[in-house]
């Protein structure tokens, strides 16, 4: 339009005709631009209130936080050095050299950072049997532990000092692992860093290579985008971006990567809005937080907080010239830039970067030259700051859920505090993986199909999950095994069976029940004659040896007595979230259970009869650090403590001589463990369920598609629970204090008739007091010939 | 309102009962010893002597008690968890639970707790009494 309103003439009504039929033509066109200036503001008003509303709300949306249980270290410990120094790389802390204090930095000095010659948190030293760190602050439910210098020496396997400058400490409790968030349907995982978090170096890095004009552009950078037309032109279609960083927020927000033109004047629309209602600096930091840099399984990693623990397990404050480099090269591509899948082009992109750094004047082209030398650095991701758990973090999200909306765990950045502790995790992980593949390898008598497994660990006494895995693929989000794979139990129930028997004061251990075919009415005509796992009976065997043994009839013929009712109900009262139905079978494990509610049951007896809830979170904090809720521990008598410490005396016989003797020369030697194998009819479970002092682990091991594995408890499952269970080396002897009640009595294993220590086939349990099994033959002789010379030698009176 | 003021009156005068017989390290067997020694009593459970985690868990207990003192049973109760996980088996650390629920007026938790005690006490006979005793006043009310 050449000709505007005010540049027309003049008219006169009668003597130019041709100029009013132009000024009548004119007056909607005039209109017309009207109305699609007032579409056009009110078009990009609806985008600036969208774009502002994702930024507001962005800038407050972070998921809760989950944390492992923090490491307690005290002298006395089973700890060597190199397992603390996982720990802390675990965390994010670095090997430095000596001594570990802050340098005087080339640069600015970061706020927040200490002063040079004071100890720099997160670094760690070794020498010869010691290890020397400095802690970070970190906010607990219950306390703030503030950063120290610490000097743990260790010697013989054990933590033997702990020193600071000042003197030896009794404890220090160490920051936790990180194991994620709690992210939202979008699987968008970030970690927010403030301002004051995050590297000058950083900030100039991505204004150099993304941004250079960011400073004094208004959200577009026409030059750049100029730039960009002229390749695109020449290429045909659309090559190069010349996105800003504004853009580029924008772009993020709406999940949109089609390069149309409608979308990018959208974008430009939106980028000129939230420069006009924001700073540079707003707009950096939400940047900082927001831009995608890489994928794990369905997890995107969102923000620089969370890339720095993804890539280096690491702070983002922390990061070193080349590492801040890698990041900002990252962001053109983070999966064909992919570090561990890409190295070769990670590495020319980082060094890319590091060039226009120093093109740009942001640092020395020697330090460039300096930092184009290293590796770089990202490591297998095994030890990652923040590996996400899936299973355990399915048991978080499900715990949590009964308290918190699901929007308040996705937006307001609470810390949630768990049990999980990350060397059990991990190692629970490898013996599935490893047992798995070592039992593929040996098929029994079927192949075929992948076996799969579970496994939980448990501490008994405060009710902890230390541990769970869900599958073999452990980063697979999917079907969690541990929680949500309810198989037949199998001879896992038995013990309940014994424990019914024991409570009603009519048995003892050393008791004799028959083990015989027998036959029971179903009604309606059906009966069942259970048999024996090796298809043998064995005659009148004392309640010891049967559990111990694990023999059918004995048991049905126990539970039957006292009622398959009252069985079904203790097993509820053990742990089992329901009464499972009481019908004669379930006397040999026909109820489905998954291992984690087995864990439960097996955990109230390892308690001697007190039911502790299993549960993962253990307390929450805002996201200011205040306090939130707490989830104590609570304890439930659930059985006779007399009772439970008989039953469990026959499944630490069961692993030493019965059903899980396989287990025996796998355990380490003096390592006392109980436990039961379990399984299912046709061969379709393997479990393998005990406990030592301090933990109770459970593994199944079978298949998806519920086919036969050819697997027994004692040749599944066990074969992964052994050596799982050396690997915890925190856990000591299951030897209990005798119950009130009990006296330690010598019981023949074979027949339960009472002897001595080495007469006959000797086993130490405990009995009720007055409980008198009579003697077996020989025994008592020897014991009464040995008082005779006694006297003889005292002169004692009768 | 009322009922929670009369329970809390109540749970105070149990607590102040409660505590007197075991105040730190003035006990007859010197208080600090029975928490330092690890639970299954040596000889008594054939187990080699208790590894020398008795300052965590005399540290973790003192640090508990002054929580307790100040009316901060949350604090109090954590900070006993943290001992447990250490030493699940010592009867000194779920006595002090048991009376730190006794303080915050929970006292079907203090009363399981106290048996739990009772039932890891084994051959400690200062440990089995104070458990006894502490599960007569609960039941006392």
């Amino acid at each position: 339009m050449t000709d505007s309103p005010r540049s027309s003439p003049p008219g006169t009504p009668h003597g130019r005709p041709a100029k009013l039929i132009a000024r009548a033509r004119r007056a909607p066109k005039r209109t017309a631009a009207l109305v699609l200036l007032v579409l056009f503001a009110a078009y990009a008003a609806y985008l600036t209130v969208r774009v502002t509303a994702a930024f507001e709300g962005r800038r407050w949306d972070v998921p809760a936080h989950v944390y492992a249980a923090p490491l307690e270290l005290y002298p006395g410990m089973t700890l060597e050095a190199v397992e603390l120094t996982a720990h802390l790389e675990q965390v994010g802390y670095a090997e430095s050299g000596d001594p570990a204090t802050a340098q005087p930095a080339p640069g600015q000095p970061l706020p927040g950072q200490p002063l040079p010659g004071q100890p720099l948190p997160g670094k760690f030293r070794t020498a010869a049997d010691t290890v020397t760190f400095t802690t970070r602050a970190f906010r607990h439910w219950d306390a703030l532990e503030p950063s120290q210098t610490l000097t743990a020496r260790f010697a013989g396997g054990r933590l033997a000092g702990l020193d600071t400058a000042e003197g030896s400490v009794p404890l220090a409790r160490l920051e936790p692992v990180r194991l994620g968030s709690l992210f939202a349907a979008h699987h968008e995982d970030r970690i927010l860093v403030e301002p004051e978090e995050i590297p000058p170096l950083l900030i100039a890095a991505l204004k150099a290579v993304e941004d250079r004009r960011f400073d004094d552009h208004h959200g577009l950078d026409f030059l750049a985008i100029g730039r960009a037309a002229f390749v695109n032109l020449r290429a045909g279609g659309i090559r190069q971006g010349g996105s800003t960083l504004t853009q580029q927020l924008v772009k993020s927000y709406f999940l949109d990567n089609r390069r149309t033109f409608r979308r990018k004047f959208q974008e430009a629309i939106m980028a000129v809005a939230l420069e006009l209602s924001y700073d540079k600096a707003e707009i950096l930091h939400a940047y900082i937080n927001e831009v995608y840099l890489g994928q794990q399984g369905a997890r995107a990693i969102h923000g620089f907080g969370l890339a720095s623990e993804y890539y280096f397990a690491k702070r983002l404050a922390e990061l070193d010239l080349p590492e801040i480099a890698l990041l900002v090269g990252l962001v053109n591509g983070p999966s064909y830039f992919d570090p561990r899948r890409h190295p070769e082009r990670a590495l020319a992109r980082r060094n890319l970067v590091l060039g226009v750094l120093a093109d740009e004047g942001v640092i020395e082209a020697g330090a460039a030259r300096q930092a184009a030398e290293e590796d770089l650095r990202v490591g297998d991701g095994t030890r990652l700051l923040s590996r996400y758990q899936p299973a355990f973090m399915d048991l978080v999200r499900h715990e949590l859920a009964a308290d918190y909306p699901v929007e308040v765990l996705e937006t307001e950045g609470l810390k949630i505090f768990t049990s999980l502790d990350p060397q059990v995790q991990s190692l629970a992980e490898r013996e599935l993986a490893e047992g798995l593949a070592a039992l593929e390898g040996q098929p029994p008598d079927d192949t075929g199909a992948a076996l799969d497994g579970a496994v939980v660990v448990t501490r008994h006494a405060t009710g902890d999950v230390l541990a769970m895995v869900g599958g073999r693929n452990v980063e697979y989000d999917g079907f969690n095994r541990a929680l949500a794979a309810r198989r037949p139990a199998g001879s896992l129930v038995k013990p309940a069976v014994y424990l019914a028997a024991l409570e009603t004061g009519r048995y003892t251990l050393a008791s004799r029940i028959e083990d015989e075919p027998l036959t029971i009415e179903l009604g309606s005509g059906r009966t069942w004659s259970p048999e024996n796992f090796d298809l043998t009976s064995h005659g009148e065997v004392p309640l010891l040896r049967a559990l111990a043994d694990s023999y059918n009839q004995a048991t049905v013929r126990l539970g039957m007595d006292v009622g398959v009712d009252a069985v079904a109900r203790l097993l509820h009262g053990l742990g089992l979230p329901e009464v499972p139905r009481a019908h004669p079978s379930l006397l040999l494990g026909a109820v489905d259970v998954s291992p984690f509610e087995m864990a439960a049951v097996y955990g109230t007896l390892a308690n001697g009869g007190f039911r502790v809830p299993l549960s993962a979170v253990r307390s929450v904090i805002d996201a200011t650090g205040e306090p939130m809720a707490r989830y104590p521990l609570e304890m439930t008598p659930a059985a006779d403590p007399a009772a439970v410490q008989q039953v469990n005396a026959a499944l630490v016989q069961a692993v030493l001589r019965g059903t899980g003797e396989i287990a025996r020369p796998l355990l380490p030697a003096g390592l006392v463990a109980a436990g039961k194998t379990g399984t299912s009819s046709g061969f379709r479970d393997s479990w393998f369920a005990g406990f030592t002092n301090d933990h109770v682990a459970v593994v199944w091991v079978g298949r998806d598609d519920n086919q036969p594995s050819g697997l027994t408890g004692a040749t599944g499952a066990l074969r992964i629970w052994a050596p799982l269970v050396t690997g915890l080396r925190q856990s000591a002897s299951y030897a209990p204090a005798p119950a009130p009640g009990l006296v330690g009595t010598w019981l023949d294993y074979e027949t339960g008739f009472a002897t001595v220590e080495g007469c006959g086939d000797a086993v130490l349990v405990p009995l009720p007091e007055g409980a008198e099994p009579p003697w077996l033959d020989g025994c008592r002789r020897g014991l009464r010939r040995l008082g005779e010379r006694l006297r003889d030698i005292f002169g004692g009176e009768d | 309102m009322k009922t929670t003021r009369v329970w809390a009156a109540l749970a105070l005068a149990v607590a102040v009962s409660a505590c007197a017989p075991l105040p730190p390290a003035s006990d007859e067997n010197g208080a600090a010893a029975p928490p330092a020694t690890n639970a299954p009593a040596p000889g008594e459970s054939g187990e080699a002597a208790a590894p020398a985690t008795a300052g965590a868990v005399a540290t973790l207990l003192a640090q508990s008690r002054s929580y307790h003192a100040s009316d901060e049973y949350a604090e109090a109760a954590t900070t006993l968890e943290r001992a447990l996980r250490i030493e699940p088996a010592n009867p000194w650390l779920w006595l002090e639970l048991a009376k730190v629920h006794v303080s915050a007026g929970n006292l079907p938790q203090a009363e399981a707790h106290a048996r739990k005690a009772l039932s890891v006490a084994g051959g400690d006979t200062a440990a089995r009494e104070a458990a006894e005793d502490l599960l007569a006043r609960i039941a006392a009310g």
